[in-house]
């Protein structure tokens, strides 16, 4: 495969044409699948809420207005997917390269979805609205409209790449009993507004891993999961200025099992500093079902983490377990951790936990790996593995844990330096 | 303290689930023993929030031209701001026109010199609460309690006042520190909790009209606990008070605070504020065990308790600790917070809150870390029954400066029935490297199998609940002063119950 | 002499699960009585529907206490009665202590059954002594309730739960599973001591060792929810021999297991 290095160059019209959204709409209406007039509802929808401030409760430690005018365009390496035989949707600059071929893999074309009666396509359209998501139903010139049947063996990699700012809508369904494997290859170094609505049918089975090494990037993932579903994400934010990863999870019936695990390795000095940002909504709509959710983040530089997330158990939703795990490290002065885990319980027999440690590196293990014999930048350095190989470990995948590690590494070492280890 | 008081209070705080059950047993069908009214003729103002009310409370105060200005500022501020939404509680909208903002006693009027001039129907009130302002001793001749006795709008008496004034520690009523006190008041009031800090806060600013106010002097230890006790009597008003409490460098004072109204059908507001203030080394330990009248089993009536409470340890190696007890009132609004801005400080909050039929609680506390090597400790436990709500929100937040800040904060909840609901929204910020936060919060019931193994030991279920929460409550109760935890704990077992079957 | 436990023709279970099927068992004073069977035949659930727990249906039979029925007693005035079960899981509370836990169970009965409370002081000397006698020490009653005791510590808090509470009937469910040799023998020693002729015992284990320390009168053996047979103590050899093999099938085992003893 490939390897893809975003030219830097300028984006479209205005430098930030998204804090301008009436602009850019007419900037690309004519690249605009679809029935403009929705579209233009949904941006008057959008536009007379605006972009959300810190006064919004979940938005609180994010301020979009002021982070969409940081950071720098960096281009990236891309990750080498070419051990795995991944299969390749490529959106750069929002244009699909070429339509992903596997078996078991069913693609609409996006342009067709967009303009039917029921663009995108009602049952993809999920409750909570979203100011962000009618941003996205409005100026969306793109997306992957997924159909998965059975097993896909091959992974399927969607990399979002270009300088440009893109919108994406992509739809992914799993029929009952389906299986596969999805990642998320952010590298775009514009600003990205993604949407992933993705529904799981009975026994389907969701891995979806994620990178976002670069840009300004607000994604929302809507998932929602039938009985004996599972749906596992694991994310991995080691660059960008921006990275707000939203989800909202519902988990509807009996034995269905959401695991969220994130890692940030956030860098940077002021204005190109990470920004990143996970802000969940698990909620157990069923009795018997269960999630589990760890963030652990590597904070230095002026480096930003965020972690929010609510668990909800619905009345009658009884014998969840959802457990979810907050963790920072913490290597710089300037470095900040805001956390906010959440529960909402309305039913009685449920095990629902939720723990937060934000700490230093620990000293007492840096002296004792030190007492040991190794200098202290490889301890460093093996402290920090270690810390965010609790993300690493949760994928299953054998060729993809490895490319996943080796992009842990990568970053450890540009953040650290390469001591010999 | 003597080893005698050691050992006897050593013995009391073992005590404190040991006897749970007894007295639950002993309170047992008596559901809320404090819901009588005291008939006696009273002065209260027509309705309505107006300057010209304003100036009448100053002017029944007597007080002085600067702090009707300070009232009216707040006033003006208050006409401009909403009142909050955010929280996890849901009230119809109250019409700050239909409240009665001053009633007193007319026997107050002319401001009885000592508790012997008092109307006997008042004392009786108080003895009636448990409360009797006599200066007696409590608990054998180990301890004493001076009492501060407030009765909707005025301080009824203070007790122990001539004992404290050889220690050179003022207690007495906030009216009366006004005029005895006023570069005190004036100094310290509105300094912790500034008049617009929210909506709540504005509107006590305006209108409050008495309250508690402590001054410990430099290096003295408090030979008692101090407490005030708070009653809502006439229909239809509101109880804003106002408690400062300044421990002057290297002093130590105890307080405690009790709360409780009359059964009514009508909702009725209590908007008070407390301010600590905290020197250099001296320490303050704030209880409050809040037994408003919760409402019925219907959610009709109770108290509407929308409190702002903060402690400032303003200066190095300030200590102040909050523990409360929250059992009662209809809605429950109210986060006794910490500022740690001297080098050193700490800060602690021990909470129970309980909430059962259709209670609602949003509580929690803010522990701001601005000095260095500062620290905090937040140990909550909800509990929810019935249809109630219960809610933990706290703030833990590091200053870029505080560097070596510690928390640990545990949150747990308890939930008995499938009807309640129980949240926990914790903010957790730090902005200093060196900061260690950690954070625990975990959700539970009582078991089928626990209830029925205290069964086969012979107790009934109530008594098992009774038993089971103040275990789960252990942590807390521990640390009130003990005249306050054996009365804790017997409102545990009273306001669960009918929570089983 | 009328018995102390008279159980007959006792059908019980789950909703949709029958576990007993028309046991039969009598308990006369002074007496023990040791069951043994296979995992799963219903002993345990014979404890909790003797004691009352919650969950099971009674379909038929009698159980009489002291000429009482129990299946119309809550489990609290069964303890009160004098009807004392120790779980073969015993439960942990968080934050209250073993003393007060015992203070507060000795006084609901004592209540219960009309007579004084105890005062503290005497309380807690006798807590101390029968505490002594169990070989704990005065660490575990200060502790909350079996939070963090290993498993012989939590069943020999039953033993002691036991000893002061001075009941009746005591029903030991697999109490000497999880002891160690030495504690098996203090355990015993506190079960021998409360042996009196007006107590009775239902000893449930599977081990013929425990029965060395306490020496029953019967022996029974439970298979499928039934007495299939009973005997003296040397059932309880044969049985650590030859196991239960011969009673599994079951289906012809002898109705009722209430053979002449005494
Ligand atoms: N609440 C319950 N729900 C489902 N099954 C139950 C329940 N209680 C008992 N059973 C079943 O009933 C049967 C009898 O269980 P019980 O615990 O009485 O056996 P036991 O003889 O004590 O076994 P052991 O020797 O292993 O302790 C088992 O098959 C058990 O799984
Ligand atoms: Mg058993």
């Amino acid at each position: 495969m490939r390897n893809i290095v975003a030219a830097p160059r300028p984006p479209l019209g205005d430098a930030k044409p998204m804090l301008d959204a009436q602009t850019h709409f007419e900037q690309i209406r004519d690249r605009l699948p679809g029935d403009l007039q929705a579209r233009a509802a949904h941006l008057a929808a959008a536009e007379a809420v605006g972009l959300p401030t810190r006064r919004v409760e979940s938005w609180h430690y994010t301020d979009l207005a002021r982070l969409l005018k940081s950071g720098q365009a960096t281009p990236v390496q891309a990750v080498d997917f070419s051990s795995v035989d991944a299969v390749l949707a490529h959106f750069e600059d929002g244009v699909l390269q070429a339509p992903p071929q596997a078996e078991g893999l069913e693609i609409a074309p996006f342009a067709g979805a967009i303009s039917s009666a029921e663009a995108p396509s009602s049952a993809y359209v999920m409750a909570p609205a979203h100011v962000m998501a009618d941003y996205n139903q409005a100026l969306a010139q793109n997306g992957l409209l997924a159909e998965i049947s059975g097993p896909l063996a091959p992974p399927l990699v969607v990399r979002t790449s270009g300088a440009e700012n893109v919108h994406l809508a992509h739809h992914i369904h799993l029929a009952a009993g389906a299986k596969a494997v999805l990642v998320d290859d952010h590298m775009a170094t514009g600003y990205a507004n993604v949407v992933w609505d993705i529904t799981l049918g009975e026994g389907a089975e969701l891995t979806v891993l994620r990178s976002q090494q670069a840009g300004h990037q607000v994604g929302l993932s809507r998932v929602s999961l039938a009985a004996g579903a599972r749906y596992k994400s694991v994310a991995m934010v080691s660059g960008g200025a921006l990275a707000r990863h939203e989800a909202h999870v519902t988990l509807k019936a009996a034995q269905a099992h959401a695991e969220l695990h994130s890692a940030v390795l956030g860098h940077g000095l002021s204005k190109a500093s990470t920004h990143a940002d996970f802000t969940y909504t698990i909620e157990h709509q069923a009795a018997d079902t269960s999630s589990n959710t760890s963030a652990y983040n590597v904070l230095d530089g002026h480096a930003r983490g965020v972690f929010q997330g609510k668990i909800i158990v619905r009345p009658d939703a009884q014998r969840v377990d959802a457990q979810m795990q907050t963790r920072a490290m913490m290597l710089s002065e300037g470095a900040e951790m805001d956390a906010k885990p959440e529960l909402e319980i309305y039913a009685d027999d449920v095990v629902c936990a939720h723990g937060s440690a934000i700490g230093e590196l620990d000293r007492d293990a840096l002296f004792f790996l030190r007492s040991r014999g190794l200098d202290e930048a490889t301890a460093r350095h093996l402290l920090v593995a270690a810390f965010l190989e609790q993300v690493t470990s949760h994928i299953d995948e054998t060729g993809l844990s490895e490319i996943m590690r080796g992009l842990v590494d990568t970053k450890i070492n540009a953040l650290l330096g390469n001591p010999s280890i | 303290m003597s080893e005698a008081k050691a050992i006897i209070e050593s013995e009391a705080k073992a005590s404190i689930d040991k006897d749970t059950v007894e007295q639950v047993a002993q309170f047992g069908g008596e559901h809320y023993k404090y819901g009588f009214t005291t008939d006696v003729d009273m002065d209260r103002v027509e309705n309505g929030l107006s300057e010209d009310i304003i100036r009448f409370i100053s002017a029944k105060k007597d007080e002085p031209q600067w702090l009707l200005d300070w009232r009216l500022d707040a006033y003006e501020r208050w006409l401009t701001m909403e009142e909050p939404e955010w929280a996890h509680v849901d009230y119809p909208k109250i019409d700050y026109q239909d409240l009665c903002y001053y009633a007193a006693p007319k026997s107050m009027e002319d401001g009885p010199k000592s508790l012997d001039e008092v109307d006997p129907e008042l004392l009786k009130t108080y003895e009636k609460l448990g409360i009797p302002l006599i200066e007696q001793e409590m608990l054998a001749g180990v301890r004493k309690v001076a009492v501060d006795a407030v009765f909707d709008s005025v301080s009824v008496g203070t007790t122990f006042r001539d004992e404290l004034a050889k220690e050179g520690v003022i207690f007495c009523s906030f009216s009366e520190a006004v005029k005895e006190h006023p570069d005190l008041v004036q100094k310290y009031l509105g300094s912790v909790v500034p008049k617009s800090d929210n909506y709540f806060t504005a509107l006590n600013s305006a209108v409050f009209s008495d309250g508690s106010f402590v001054y410990i002097p430099p290096g003295v230890r408090c030979p008692m606990e101090l407490s005030t006790y708070f009653r809502i009597n006439e229909a239809n008003t509101g109880q804003f008070e106002r408690t400062l409490v300044i421990a002057d460098k290297g002093s130590y004072v105890s307080y405690l605070e009790g709360c409780t109204a009359p059964m009514r059908d009508e909702n009725q507001l209590h908007a008070a504020v407390v301010e600590l203030v905290a020197l250099e080394d001296a320490e303050i330990k704030y209880s409050t065990v809040q037994n408003w009248y919760p409402g019925d089993a219907d959610g009709k009536g109770g108290i509407y308790n929308f409190v702002t409470k903060r402690g400032d340890c303003r200066e190095d190696r300030a200590r102040i600790s909050w523990t409360q007890v929250e059992t009662g009132s209809a809605v429950t609004w109210k986060y006794p917070s910490c500022i740690l801005r001297g080098d050193g400080s700490s800060g602690e909050f021990y909470s129970i809150a309980i909430s059962n039929n259709l209670q609602q609680v949003d509580s929690g506390t803010k522990m701001i870390h601005l000095g260095k090597n500062t620290s905090s400790k937040i140990i909550s436990k909800g509990i929810s029954a019935g249809r109630s709500s219960n809610c933990y929100r706290g703030q833990v937040s590091v200053h870029p400066k505080a560097a070596d800040a510690r928390n640990f904060t545990q949150c747990d909840s308890l939930l008995i029935g499938d009807k309640c609901a129980a949240h926990t929204v914790p903010y957790i910020e730090a902005k200093n490297l060196s900061a260690v936060l950690e954070h625990e919060a975990t959700t539970s019931k009582i078991s089928d199998d626990q209830l029925f193994f205290c069964q086969q030991r012979g107790l009934d279920a109530e008594e098992a609940v009774a038993l089971i929460v103040n275990g789960f409550c252990r942590d807390v109760l521990q640390n009130l002063p003990m005249e306050f935890a054996v009365e804790a704990q017997k409102l545990v077992g009273i306001s669960l119950e009918g929570s089983v079957g | 002499m009328s018995a102390l436990l008279e159980i007959k023709q006792l059908h019980a279970g789950i909703p949709d699960k029958p576990i007993l099927n028309g046991l039969s068992l009598s308990i006369n004073p002074g007496e023990v009585h040791a069951i043994m069977g296979p995992n799963g035949s219903g002993k345990s659930t014979l404890s909790y529907v003797l004691s009352g727990k919650s969950g099971y249906e009674i379909n038929g039979g009698s159980m009489l206490f002291d000429g009482q029925e129990l299946a119309e007693m809550t489990p609290e005035a069964r303890a009160i009665a004098g009807l004392f079960l120790a779980f073969q899981y015993p439960l942990e509370i968080p934050g209250v202590t073993n003393m007060t836990f015992l203070k507060t169970s000795l006084n609901a009965i004592r209540r219960g059954r009309g007579e004084d409370e105890m005062d503290a002081a005497s309380f807690l000397r006798l807590a101390r002594a029968k505490s002594k006698a169990l070989g704990m020490d005065d660490d575990m009653l200060r502790r909350q309730l079996n939070v963090g005791f290993s498993g012989g510590e939590k069943k020999r808090n039953e033993i002691l739960q036991m000893a002061m509470l001075e009941p009746k009937l005591a029903i030991l469910d697999e109490t000497d599973s999880g002891l160690d040799i030495d504690a098996l023998k203090t355990v015993a020693e506190g079960v021998n001591a409360l042996r009196s002729p007006e107590r009775g015992m239902l000893v449930i284990t599977h081990y013929q060792r425990l029965l060395d320390f306490i020496k029953p009168d019967v022996v029974h053996v439970m298979a499928k929810g039934q007495i299939v047979k009973s005997g003296g103590p040397e059932l309880a050899l044969e049985l650590e021999k030859s196991g239960y093999a011969e009673y599994s099938g079951g289906t012809e085992a002898p109705a009722g297991g209430r053979e002449a003893h005494a």
